[in-house]
């Protein structure tokens, strides 16, 4: 089981229908920002390859500019 | 810890995570409450606030669960903390339910103080403010507030007594602690507040502690130097102090220095610098007039007055000639700074490869020279151009939650406007146009300030006095003094609180308040940042927060047309009106939707954008780029003051019947007179009362052993206290510390009230006791 | 990463496990002015570890452990567990709270003779004799260790094992759960102080001990030889005592004096 989360730069305009994208994701807690196109997004997965497979699928959902990892913590149960 | 509750507290890390990221990346970034939820976790709900302790105003997110506050977090999204607090922080929520919290208003029957209903109470405030007016002048009233006011609390305080009532006995206890910064900077730049902020923590390469003991005091900021450091281990610290500390002991090197001797010091700095030929000229040239000024103030032992300084201009050529006096090797002598310390110093400061930031707070402040001391550290900045820029500059920390926001800012003191000054008529004519009032109504005399408050209390000048959120009969000086006078006949003492106190104990009327996130409200803190926190608990019983007490006291005068505001709204209300004065591009500040969404945000805030260093044309929407990089408006011609500023000794120093020096202050546990942090369990057992440091070599002569008894007398009081050697701190000999939060060991009945005769803060640094020996006890 | 360091280097930059950054410890020369030494104006600044003068002792172990010594090993990471130091473990050690371990670990003959401890329990590290990290001593000024660290006489003289960490466990774990008491001792488990005490959820964890040879925090709870119920999340936060404060359960709760302050 592991945890992490990630800044994700949305396009212009385009944060609700990021947020709702990434909302539809099982593994998925998000947060917009009320400010500016930005959301936090906290993953939670059985694996460092689902992480992965997540991580790639959410980078390519349109309307995500980028991402950045800003914390990882793989549980022993 | 259960893989359930890991999983959670992984889940708060990764998003707290995410948000302080995002916080750094992008400053001001705004999250709602969703994430809040989501850091928080533990099933909570949580709700941000700035802290109530300090002026540093860290970031806490506050679990609320039933009505009441249960939990509490650093909020990552703080710019100031960074999800850190420091342990009164983390448990300053436990603050609201002692089971002595005033919850009725209490009326003084004789020698009892007797429970009335809060409507009834305020009537009799109302009344006897009334007629005490009618009876002695309006002058005969006045108004003892704090800077742990609100900033509505001090905007409706100032508005009542300078709007309302006419007159401008109105004053706080930000007065003690900070107002040496305030007519430090005032005389230095023309305006008040700093020009940097704390992100120069992120950025110096040298920081240089005058006389703050910042692991206990201000431990966030602290870490943030460490921090600081950790990336960069060329980073340096330097703790010039009068005793050894656990600062000193993080510090890369630790200076002592003999008390009041911190002026020469500076100018020995200056003088290195100038000798050496390191002068920044260019900066010099084009930002920097000299000037002099009195000399031989006094102490404002006897005069209530403050000082209000001539200045005269003066040259480069007369400022080194001036600073003759000032070689390394003399003031050595007189500081106990080795000269090639003093020369490393001003090296260090003199360095254009570095980035060197001064912190200091009372150490500075609370001094019988404190707004020179304050001149002269802006002094060696100016010399060398290195102010208002990232990681370089002076920067004043601030012991009170809201000094700068609710006392500074919004003019809650006895010569001030919330803009401007009273014996300025334009400032007293804008001021009359916002409150709608004629402005005649605004005396142009500057009132009492604090000391000189107390002292017309017991003249009888002042008749009448309404405390709020503070406790002077703990923390004036020279206390048995200013405590006869609150008791004298003929005197009508009012104190809202929210705890007895011995200030309460003297009290005619006791209001209960409102404590901190009982009632919405608004901080500013020590860089320039409005932090607004709502309402998120029910007050006990009665109690009511100090702006509502005004309010209500204000309309039984007849004054609803000044404060018409409903009180569901009223924070709102007085927000859009206080800000009216700040609208212009020096000290805009943003509006109250931004400050509900956001940890605080820095004026001047113009065009969606925070300052972080004023004067830098570079930042400052208000400097004009045509001066060059720096423009320094607060004066008329542009440039900061370099003021000529001579050593002057303390007006008391030791001798053979006080051989000790004494100096008072904080320890980490708790904050200020200790009503609140003494309260919290956690930090009462860790530090249950007060105690006097000696030096080891010093008890080993009176025969003193740590844990023992000794009587400490001065001139003006003696208290029986518990000796500890080796404790906390480690006073150099000679020297002794006792901190001031024990209402039990009231310090203050020792120390002297000798103040800046320019700022009226006294210096309770130094003053010269005695030790006594009290026979050891058996059996313990 | 063990013996023959020169105190006085100035503290560099460690990593643990290549992310977490760890803090820079310096301590200050504590003396009224410098130590005399001529013009020393633009020098680098020398950090010197040990105070030269007057340490307030319930102060100054605060900030002493260096941090390359929470490093770990990159070599030795796959070994980690080898010898886990688990909280039943460190009370097997102790008497009773804040009795002096005992030495669970055989002695060569010059050790026996009371010397050479700080070469490893000063400064941590992995020691490859014991396939584990070194438990950094939180005073490492005191050099007389065997004075109260009781050597196992049955652990005596062992040689040092070449077959690796599996023989060192072979010899050292079967000895240890040989000999009967020769009396019995009615010693009950003693109180042990309670870990995680908290005034509120998610508040720091207060401090259950005392400071008495045991004021360098990081020496017992940072880095790879901590226990493992009591190694802090935070190395890095260098200031311990501003979060956490000691339990101090000798206080009754705060009550007011009566009226007029001094008693």
């Amino acid at each position: 089981m592991g945890i992490c989360s990630y800044l994700v730069i949305s396009e212009p305009g385009a944060k609700e229908s990021v947020r709702q994208r990434l909302a539809a994701m099982p593994e998925c807690e998000v947060v917009p920002s009320t400010s500016h196109d930005l959301l936090v997004l906290v993953t939670e997965t059985g694996s460092r390859t689902e992480e992965r497979s997540l991580r790639e699928r959410a980078e390519s959902l349109a309307g995500v500019h980028s991402m950045v990892l800003t914390f990882a913590e793989v549980l022993s149960q | 810890m259960s893989v359930a509750d890991r999983r959670e507290f992984m889940k708060q890390a990764a998003a707290g995570a995410a948000a302080a990221a995002a916080a750094a990346l992008t400053p001001g970034v705004a999250f709602g409450q969703d994430l809040t939820r989501l850091i928080g976790g533990l099933g909570l709900e949580w709700k941000k606030t700035p802290c109530r302790f300090c002026g540093v105003g860290c970031g806490l997110l506050v679990g609320l669960e039933g009505g009441r506050a249960v939990a509490v977090r650093g909020d990552p999204a703080s710019p100031v903390s960074r999800g850190l607090a420091c342990v009164k922080g983390y448990h300053s929520v436990q603050a609201l339910y002692g089971r002595d919290r005033l919850t009725r208003a209490l009326v003084r029957q004789g020698d009892r103080l007797v429970q009335v209903p809060m409507e009834r109470a305020l009537d009799l405030v109302a009344r006897t403010l009334r007629e005490t007016v009618e009876a002695h002048g309006k002058d005969s009233v006045a108004m003892y507030g704090s800077g742990q006011w609100t900033i509505p609390a001090g905007y409706v305080a100032t508005k009542l007594f300078k709007g309302a009532l006419g007159t401008n006995n109105i004053d706080a206890s930000a007065r003690l602690y900070t107002a040496s910064a305030m007519t430090g900077a005032i005389s230095s730049f023309g305006l008040d507040q700093p020009m940097g902020c704390y992100e120069d923590l992120d950025h110096a390469d040298v920081f240089v502690l005058w006389g703050a003991n910042m692991a206990e005091t201000y431990p966030v900021l602290f870490s943030r130097m460490l921090e600081r450091r950790q990336r960069s281990p060329s980073v340096r610290i330097v703790d010039l102090a009068t005793r050894s500390t656990r600062t000193s002991y993080a510090s890369d090197r630790a200076l002592l220095f003999a008390p009041q001797s911190d002026l020469a010091v500076a100018n020995a700095i200056c003088h290195e610098i100038v000798a050496r030929g390191r002068v920044n000229r260019s900066f010099v040239d084009r930002h920097v007039a000299f000037r002099r000024g009195s000399t031989g103030i006094g102490y404002g032992l006897r005069d209530d007055a403050l000082v209000s300084e001539d200045e005269a201009e003066a040259s480069f050529d007369d400022y080194v000639r001036f600073l003759a006096d000032y070689s390394p090797e003399r003031v050595e002598r007189l500081s106990g700074v080795q000269a090639a310390d003093i020369r490393w110093l001003a090296s260090l400061y003199a360095d254009p490869s570095l980035r060197v930031v001064s912190l200091w707070s009372t150490g500075i402040n609370q001094h019988t020279r404190g707004s020179w001391a304050n001149n002269l550290i802006y002094n060696i900045h100016l010399l060398t151009g290195k102010i208002a820029s990232p990681g370089n500059g002076p920067l004043s920390l601030t012991d009170q939650p809201s000094a700068c926001g609710a006392v500074r800012e919004v003019g809650a003191l006895a010569h001030a406007l919330p803009r401007g000054t009273v014996a300025d008529p334009e400032d007293r004519e804008f001021a009359a146009g916002i409150w709608g009032v004629p402005s005649s109504r605004i005396d142009s005399r500057p009132g009492h300030h604090a000391l000189s408050m107390f002292r017309a209390l017991e003249r009888g000048d002042i008749r009448f006095l309404w405390v709020q959120a503070t406790n002077p009969m703990v923390t004036l000086p020279d206390l048995s003094r200013y405590r006869a006078a609150a008791r004298k006949e003929g005197r009508f003492l009012v104190v809202s609180d929210v705890y007895p106190t011995p200030t309460t104990e003297v009290a005619d009327v006791v209001l209960p308040s409102a404590l901190w996130i009982e009632e919405e409200g608004l901080f500013g803190n020590g860089e320039r940042r409005t932090q607004h926190f709502q309402q998120m608990v029910d007050a006990p019983g009665e109690a009511m927060g100090d702006t509502w007490q005004m309010i209500e006291v204000a309309r039984r005068l007849g004054h609803q047309e000044l404060f018409p505001w409903p009180r569901e709204s009223h924070v709102a209300d007085i927000w859009a009106e206080y800000t009216r004065f700040h609208d212009g591009p020096s000290h805009r500040m943003a509006l109250l939707s931004e400050l509900e969404s956001r940890p605080g945000v820095m004026w001047p805030y113009v065009d969606g954008r925070e300052t972080r260093w004023r004067y830098n044309t570079a930042h400052d929407p208000a400097a004009d780029a045509g001066r060059g990089d720096f423009h320094f408006y607060g004066n008329p011609d542009g440039r900061a003051r370099i003021w000529l500023r001579p050593f002057e000794p303390a007006p008391e120093v030791p001798d053979t019947e006080f051989p000790f020096w004494l100096e008072t202050g904080r320890v980490l546990e708790h904050w200020s007179s200790g009503v609140l942090t003494r309260r919290i369990p956690t930090l009462h057992r860790a530090m249950p009362g007060a105690y006097v440091e000696i030096n080891d070599h010093d008890a080993r002569e009176l025969g003193v052993q740590d844990g023992d008894r000794v009587r400490l007398v001065s001139r003006r009081g003696s208290i029986q206290i518990t000796a500890r050697l080796d404790h906390r701190g480690q006073p150099p000999r000679g020297h002794l510390f006792v901190p001031f939060f024990d209402e039990s060991l009231l310090i203050n009945e020792l120390t002297s009230d000798a103040h800046c005769p320019v700022s009226g803060q006294p210096d309770y640094k130094k003053c010269a006791v005695r030790v006594e020996r009290v026979a050891r006890m058996t059996g313990t | 990463m063990n013996g023959g360091v020169d105190r006085r280097l100035p503290a560099r930059l460690a990593t643990i496990g290549g992310t977490t950054t760890l803090m820079v410890v310096a301590i200050m020369v504590l003396a009224p002015s410098a130590p005399p030494g001529g013009d020393r104006a633009g020098a680098e600044l020398e950090r010197a570890v040990v105070p030269a003068a007057s340490p307030i002792l319930a102060e100054a172990e605060v900030f002493r452990t260096l941090p390359d010594q929470l490093g770990v090993d990159p070599a030795a990471r796959p070994r980690l567990e080898a010898h886990p130091r688990s909280m039943a473990i460190y009370r097997r050690l102790r008497a009773y709270p804040g009795a002096p371990p005992r030495i669970p670990h055989s002695l060569t003959r010059e050790e026996a003779m009371g010397g050479h401890c700080n070469s490893c329990h000063e400064r941590g590290g992995f020691v490859e004799r014991f396939a584990a990290y070194a438990p950094i001593t939180p005073h490492p000024e005191r050099s007389h260790c065997l004075q109260c660290h009781v050597a196992d006489d049955r652990l005596l003289g062992l040689p040092y094992p070449d077959g690796g960490p599996d023989a060192v466990c072979a010899q050292c774990h079967v000895m240890e759960a040989s000999p009967p008491e020769l009396v019995a001792l009615d010693w009950p488990e003693p109180r042990w102080p309670a870990t995680g005490q908290v005034a509120l959820p998610g508040a720091p964890p207060a401090i259950p001990h005392d400071f008495h040879h045991r004021g360098n925090c990081l020496a017992c709870h940072g880095g790879p030889s901590a226990v493992a119920e009591i190694r802090t999340s935070h190395p890095e936060r260098a200031n311990c005592r501003q979060c956490h404060l000691p339990a101090g359960d000798q206080a009754d709760a705060y009550t007011r004096p009566g009226p007029g302050g001094s008693p």
